[in-house]
Formats: C-alpha cells, structure tokens, sequence
C-alpha cells in the first residue's frame, strides 16, 4: 500500500529500536539505494532506482520458513530554505512484500497497493534483484509544488519489523540482524 | 502551595496508593502480554507497546527498589533507630518470595519448552515435508511433460516460414494442447506471431528477461506464475532453432493454464506447508516469547515483592521506631513525649501504654517540681526569717556537721563565711575556727548530752574583748534511720549585761548622791560650827586636835562631797549639746592643753585629715580625750622613752563611715584582772582614783553611738580604742557626698 503522510514515526517503535541500537550501530549495513532518478510529472513525482538488497542468514532462513517479509521504500520531499530549516513538503511509504511457496518452490514478489501484480521467482536472489529495481514508481503530490524553488528527495529502505508475526517481533526487536535499513539518501527533484 | 498541602501531597506520594495503581497497571500490562504472547489476533499487534510499558513499568519498579533500598542502607549506615529491623524483615520477606518464585520459574521454562517443542509431532513434520517434495514432484514432472509436449512441435514451427502458416501452426497447437496462448519472439522479445484463447487478445504476454536469461543456458522454460486475471499459469519457452544457417534462433512460447482444482489444491497445500514451516520456524521466536514474557512477570512479581517487602516492614517498624525514638526522649527528660495510635493491635496497644506511662511519668515530675519549687519557698522562707533573726542560728544533723547557718551568727561569732564549713563536723568547726574553739567544745557537749532542751551562758574572749552569748539548744526530731539532729540559737547579751550593770551602777550612784549628799552638808556645817563654837575655849593642846578634827571632817565631807558630784554626774541623764565639731582640732586643743604635763613623754598626733565635721557634744568628747590623754600619761610615770600616741582615722563599719581615735602609750599597761571590768564604776588602779573616770568616757562615748575598748600591747603599754559613726549635718553630708564622687 502507497501511504501518503506527514508523520510516520510510531514513538514506541523508535524506543525500541534505541533498545536495539547497540546491536543494529555494531551491524553493517545490508542495504542501500544505488541510484534515484525522480522526475516531476504533473501533480505526481515519477521515481526510478536501483537499490542492493541484502538479507541477513537469519532474515533468509525466515524467508525460506514462509515468513513473509516487507520491505518500505520511504520518501520525504523536501523543500530547500536558505534561512531557515528545509520545509518537510510529503512522505509516501511503499510497502513491498515478498514470500515464498514451498510446494511451487518460488518467491513472490508483490505490492499490496496494487491488486493482483505479483512476480513469481524461482530464487531469492533473482526475486531480490527484481526488488532492487524499480521504474515509474508514482508519487502522489499533496499538493503542488511552488514555481522557483528547489525541492529534493530523501529516499531510504527498511525491513518493516511491524509487520513480522507477532511471536517473531521481541526476537528480532532485539536481534541486530533483523534491522535492516538503507541510509537515507538525497536526491534532486528533476523538473 | 501551602506547606500542609505540600504535605498532604507528599503522604500520598510516598503512600502505598501510587505504588498499586503502578503494580495494578503493570498486572494488566502482563496479562495482555501474555495474551499476546498467544498470537491472540488483536491484542498482537499492541505486542510491541505492551512490551515497551512492561519494560518500562519494570524499570521504574526497578527504581524505586534500587532508591528504597539505598534509603534503608544508608539509613543503617547512620543508626537511624528502627533501620535495621527495617532491612532485616526486608532481607527476609525478599527470601520468602524470591525462594519459592525462582522455583517457579525454572520449572515453568522448563514446562514451557518441552510443551512447545511437543507441539511439533515427527510425524507431522516428516508428512509435511513429503506432500511438499510430492508437490514439487509433480509440479515439476507437469511442467516437463509440458515443455516435452511443446518441444514436440518445434520441427513443425522451424520448417514454416510463412508468417500466416505460423500463426495457423500456433493457433492449431494452441488448441491441441489446451493452451491459453502461444506466441514466437524473436531472442530480443519481438512478437513474430501469436494465437491467443482471447479473441480481442492483440499482444501476447510478453516473457520476462529472466525467461530469455534462462533461456541462454537451457533449452528450454517452464515456470508457474500467476497470471493478468490472478489465475494460475505455466509459463513455457522452447528454443526454435533457425531454418537459414547464421539466423538467430527463436523462442516459442506457450502459457498452459493450471487447472482450478489444480490450483486450488496447489494453494492449499502451499499455505497449509508455508503455515507449518512457519510455526515450525517460529517455534524458537514463540520459546524466546514465553520465555520472555514469563522473566518479566517473574522479575515484576520479585520486584513488587521486594517493594511489597519494603514497604510492609517500614510500615511494621514504624511504630517500632516511634517507640524506639520516644523511650530516647524520654531518657533524654522529655516527659512530654507522645505518640500517635496507628493501629489498635498489640503494637497499638504498647504505644498506648507508652503513652500512658510517660503521662504517669510527666505528671510525678510535675508534682516532684512542684515539690521542689516549694521546699525552695519553704527554704526561701526560713532563710529569710534565719536571716532576719537578731539571734544566731547553727543546726547540726545528727552526724553532728554543720547543715544550717543565719547571717547573724557570722555577725555575732565574727565569722567572714560559713557556707564553705558546712558539711564539717563541729571537732572540725573548732579546728577550723580557732578563737571560737571554746564555743564549739561546749556546743558539742551539749549535744553529746542529748538533752532535749540546753540553755547555757557562754562567755568569749576575743580582740573586741568579752563577749557573752545566750545560747540555747533544742534537738530536732529524729530521721527514718534513727538519728537527730541539734539546732542552737545564740544572742550576744554583752551589751545587754553591760547596760543592765550600767544602770545598776547609775541608780547605785543616784541613791549615793541622794543618800549621802544630803547628810554631808550639815556634817561639815556641825563640823564648822563645833570648831566655831568650842574652838576658843580649849587649851592648845585640845584646841590643837580641835582643829586638825574639824579641818579633817570639813575636808573630808568636801571630798566626799566631790565623790558624790562625780556619782551625780554619772547618773544624771545627760542632755547633749551636738554640733559640728571638727574632731583633729578638738584632739588638737586638748594635747595643747596637756602639753605643760607631758614632761619626758614624745606626743605624736597623727590626724587623718579626711575626716568631715561631726556632730558631737565638744565639751563631752573634750571630757573623754582628757581623760585618756590624763590616764596615758599617769600610766607612763616613770617610764624611759615614754611616748604617746594620738591618731585619729576614717573608715567604713558594717553599714556606716566611721572614725577611729587610738590613744596609745607605752607605758606599764592595764592589770589583767581589771581588762573585764575597766570600764565599770570602781575600777581603778589609782590610789586617789574615784574609779568612775573610765565609765563617764565609756558612757559619754555610748551616748554618741560609739564603742570604747582597751587592750595592751604587746611590747608594752595600752591602747584605748574609740570607734565614732560619723554623723554629719545635711550641708556637711552633701560636701562629703561631691567630694566622694570626685
């Protein structure tokens, strides 16, 4: 689901994580965004990349175990002040998730946005490599964007704990190879 | 805020009230946990939060154990009264829960575990993981009866080159073999012709790039996906080899729809396993879970146990450490100390006993004080009536020291200070005070007597000269252990004894001059008239002793006559003619009016010249210093280097200024059986003395208030001693009074 928000971020989670941030600081970091290409088209921004997504052993294990990951691509558009802090304009999150069958032997990968548009792989890697790649990806503006100034966007990738079972969460609450995130990244907004 | 509400506030802090709503919330907060921990449906997704208030609530209990306890230490540390009660039924309650819960625990993790692990049947698993390998199996013995099936008709499609030929061939294997679509691309994806189930179908699903990837290693391509309309397909793809040598080759591509059933079954299989590996993968999450959730309850139980603890034996020892603290006050005297009923248990009941025991305590302590303040009055009272006794006052308890004393015996034993003798035997009284031994050898003969009542005329000899005391003994009652005590009562009657002599010698002198003046007139008379009369007619012989007779009788009765003058004047009250007398130059003339008598004696006046005017009778005092200076100067005939002293000088007397006068000779001195009676009437050591010169000085000086006393020196002579207040006119005394104060 493609959510467009002003505040995502749920306190108690954040306390968590600091919880975990001992372990998660000691990890490295097992994704990242290569490349961002967004494009403003009409009331909508069109986003291109290439993202490296690497699982942990114990994240792939899970996998494997049908348990269903999802991954949030977050963006933030920001407007640029000279004087002042920048103005936060949009956030959007999408979710991305992929899953395993076990009789078919295959990896899904979907978007719970977008009803029935799931890709079946036959590998992990081949299903995460199609994850790292996505082209007019569509960001809805709030509102539009004001002529003369320069906007820019922040981008970042993250394993969306939230969404483990529930028994799975305390786990990898307070396991560093569950925290998976990107660092977040600045782009420019193409005009 | 005032400071009661402040207080107020603070009571309900520190009471038990915060305390349990926290535990109260946190109770709740672990039950949910749990809960959640059952995958209950809603309550897992506030997992998280639930965990952070555990967590959090943990912490704060944590806190304030860590606090309580520090507080009950350092208390310890500092011998707080109660502290170590306190943290012994801490220590203890601590134990009783910790004990039983950590057996608790151990046996519920391991409960826990095995239950969880006994979920997972063997057997279960080993069918699970064969219906997926049997799944697989066919799955992939279907998609290579497929990929057979298509590979079958790649010869046909190499040999047609007619585009309209192809699509026939496709469209007629299409619906041989059941498929939804068939379609031939060239390697880099270019549609080269297509048949498709869908009429209206113009382009044919397209194949991914991982099909042609997959492509490039095998010859062929069978995959499951899901399809445009959600339903599920395989995916085929054959390698067509070129017909023309140097062509590339092309791909065919067939989409085989899965049965409904099929894909059904296939479904439900795929998520019966995938829910089953899941449960079998979460099995170590589901134990950490449990687990987790069991440590917290267990810590959370120990902690409020421990806070319960805390809390429960401060409350105990509360009372304990009241008691404590008011048995320290009222050691420390606060008789006053009360503390406040808590409870009506048997705590309650000794604090109530406390509290009437110190009730009891203060009001003895009351009436000891009021006891005390009234023997002080009592004592106050006798003191003042002892001071303001003219007799003097000793007691002696029954060890015979000295317990009681008045001013006025110091005064009339000529004594500075009793109090520092008390406490003193009366042996030790007499050692102590030496001129007075004499005195206290007879006080403690009377007591020795234990007589009930003494009375007894004491007779002192001191510098002053003799001094008789009425002194009268009583024993006072006994004590509880037997003994008594002696109590004397003593005045100075010297001058009573002396007055009452004195106007005995007056009136004996009154009836001389009465009795014996009036016969001597016509004595003398008859003597002159016999002489008169029969002188003439006698022989010489006769007329000779006539004569002598008469003349003897005339002067005689003259000099009796001068004897009773002198008795007269004695007895005769006096009426004095004060005025201002300027005493150095009154003793001044009188020396210069001796001065033919002195002969070889050296007269030495030393005057003091601060000495004011007096009012004195001059003629009287004038009568006094004649005497002296007559008697000094008899007394120092026929003595070598006879020298005689007149001195006067001014000082202060109990209450009063005086002036002292000493005539001092150095002459034979005063016999010593006449020092006690010197200066009665008939005292004399003269041959044609009358005896009375002595008593008229002593007389004119105690009508001027003053004290005449006499006493031998040692290297000789005598010294006479008057003492004089100075009595001075109002304009004199208010001279004296400025010239004092510069």
């Amino acid at each position: 689901m493609l959510v467009c928000k002003k505040n995502n971020n749920p306190l108690l989670l954040s306390l968590l994580l600091l919880v975990a941030a001992w372990s998660s600081s000691a990890h490295g970091r097992d994704m990242s965004i290569d490349q961002i290409e967004a494009r403003l088209d009409g009331q909508s921004i069109q986003v291109d990349g290439n993202l490296t997504l690497t699982l942990t052993d114990d994240v792939r294990k899970a996998l494997s175990k049908s348990i269903p990951l999802q991954l949030n691509m977050e963006f933030v558009l920001n407007r640029a002040r000279n004087y002042y802090y920048d103005k936060e304009v949009a956030v959007w999150t999408v979710p991305i998730i992929i899953s395993y069958r076990p009789v078919s032997d295959e990896y899904v990968v979907s978007r719970p946005d977008l009803l029935n548009q799931e890709e079946t792989f036959g590998s992990q890697r081949a299903a995460l490599e199609r994850l790292g790649v996505f082209n007019n990806l569509s960001l809805p503006l709030p509102e539009p964007l004001k002529e003369g100034k320069k906007y820019y966007l922040e981008a970042r990738v993250k394993l969306d704990l939230g969404q483990l079972p529930a028994m799975m969460r305390p786990l990898a609450y307070f396991s560093s190879s569950w925290h998976l995130n990107s660092k977040w990244t600045e782009w420019p907004l193409i005009r | 805020m005032d400071r009661v509400a402040t207080n107020s506030l603070k009571n309900i802090i520190a009471g038990p009230v915060p305390a349990l709503i926290l535990s109260l919330i946190l109770l709740i907060a672990l039950l949910l946990l749990s809960f959640a921990a059952q995958n209950t449906a809603k309550l897992a997704d506030i997992y998280a939060p639930l965990l952070v208030v555990n967590l959090v609530g943990i912490f704060v209990l944590l806190v304030l154990n860590l606090g309580s306890l520090y507080k009950l230490i350092k208390q310890v540390r500092s011998k707080v009264i109660g502290s170590r009660l306190t943290l012994r039924m801490v220590t203890m309650f601590s134990l009783l829960a910790f004990l039983p819960l950590i057996v608790v625990y151990y046996i519920s993790i391991q409960f826990l575990s095995h239950g969880i692990d006994s979920w997972f049947d063997v057997r279960i698993e080993q069918a699970m993981s064969d219906a997926t390998l049997l799944g697989q199996v066919s799955l992939k013995s279907l998609k290579e009866g497929q990929i057979e099936t298509l590979i079958r008709y790649v010869p046909d499609v190499e040999n047609t080159s007619d585009s309209l030929e192809l699509i026939s061939l496709l469209d007629r294997i299409r619906r041989e073999e059941g498929y939804s679509e068939t379609a031939m691309f060239t390697q880099n994806g270019r549609i080269l012709a297509s048949s498709s189930m869908q009429p209206g179908t113009l382009l044919p699903s397209q194949p991914g790039e991982r099909v042609f990837t997959a492509l490039d290693s095998n010859d062929a391509y069978a995959e499951q996906e899901t399809g445009v309309d959600g339903s599920r397909i395989i995916r085929l793809a054959v390698i067509v080899p070129p017909s023309t040598v140097g062509m590339p080759p092309h791909v065919l591509q067939a989409i085989k729809p899965i049965p409904l059933r099929f894909a059904n079954l296939e479904s439900s299989i795929n998520t019966a396993i995938g829910e089953y590996d899941r449960l079998l993968y979460l099995r170590g999450p589901i134990k950490f879970g449990f687990i987790m959730t069991l440590s917290l309850v267990s810590l959370m139980t120990l902690l409020l146990a421990v806070w319960t603890a805390t809390f429960s034996a401060r409350r105990l020892a509360s009372p304990l450490r009241e008691l404590a603290e008011g048995t320290q006050a009222v050691a420390d005297g606060n008789y006053n100390t009360q503390l406040p009923v808590t409870s009506h248990d048997e705590l309650g009941i000794l604090i109530k006993s406390f509290n009437r025991m110190t009730q009891q305590i203060s009001k003895a302590r009351e009436n000891a004080q009021q006891s005390q303040i009234k023997l002080v009055e009592q004592h106050t009272y006798l003191e003042t009536v002892l001071g303001h006794l003219s007799s003097g006052v000793l007691s002696f308890d029954a060890n015979q020291k000295l317990r009681t004393h008045n001013s006025r015996a110091c005064e009339i034993l000529d004594i500075e200070e009793l109090d520092t003798l008390y406490n003193k035997n009366i042996l030790q009284l007499s050692q102590a005070l030496a001129p007075l031994k004499d005195f206290f050898i007879i006080l403690n003969e009377a007591i020795l007597a234990n007589q009930p009542e003494w009375n007894e005329e004491v007779t002192l000899f001191s510098s002053h000269g003799k001094q008789v005391l009425l002194c009268r003994g009583t024993r006072l009652p006994g004590n509880q252990s037997g003994g008594s005590g002696y109590v004397f009562v003593f005045d100075d009657i010297t001058v009573m004894l002396q007055a009452q002599r004195d106007a005995a010698w007056g009136e004996v002198a009154r009836r001389l001059a009465h009795e014996i003046k009036n016969p001597l007139t016509p004595i003398q008379l008859s003597a002159e008239r016999i002489r008169k009369k029969y002188l003439h007619t006698l022989d010489d012989s006769q007329k000779q002793t006539l004569d002598r007779a008469t003349r003897t009788i005339s002067e005689q009765v003259d000099s009796m006559k001068e004897m009773v003058n002198a008795f007269s004047s004695y007895a005769q009250p006096v009426s004095m003619n004060i005025h201002d007398v300027d005493l150095n130059q009154l003793l001044a003339d009188v020396v210069e009016l001796h001065k033919g008598h002195f002969g070889q004696v050296e007269v030495t006046l030393s005057l003091d010249d601060s000495i004011p005017p007096m009012m004195l009778d001059s003629g009287r005092m004038r009568q006094v210093f004649n005497n002296l200076i007559v008697n000094a100067v008899q007394a120092l005939e026929n003595t070598e280097n006879a020298k005689l002293l007149v001195s006067t000088q001014s000082g202060t007397g109990k209450n009063e200024k005086i002036v002292t006068i000493r005539v001092e000779d150095n002459g034979k001195g005063i016999q010593k059986e006449l020092m006690e009676q010197l200066f009665e009437p008939y005292v004399t050591s003269k041959e044609k003395g009358s005896g009375l010169g002595l008593a008229i000085v002593k007389k004119i000086i105690d009508e001027h208030g003053g004290a005449i006393w006499a006493k031998n020196m040692k290297n000789g002579g005598s010294c006479f001693t008057i003492q004089l207040p100075v009595k001075m006119n109002r304009l004199a005394q208010q001279q004296q009074s400025t010239t004092d104060k510069r």
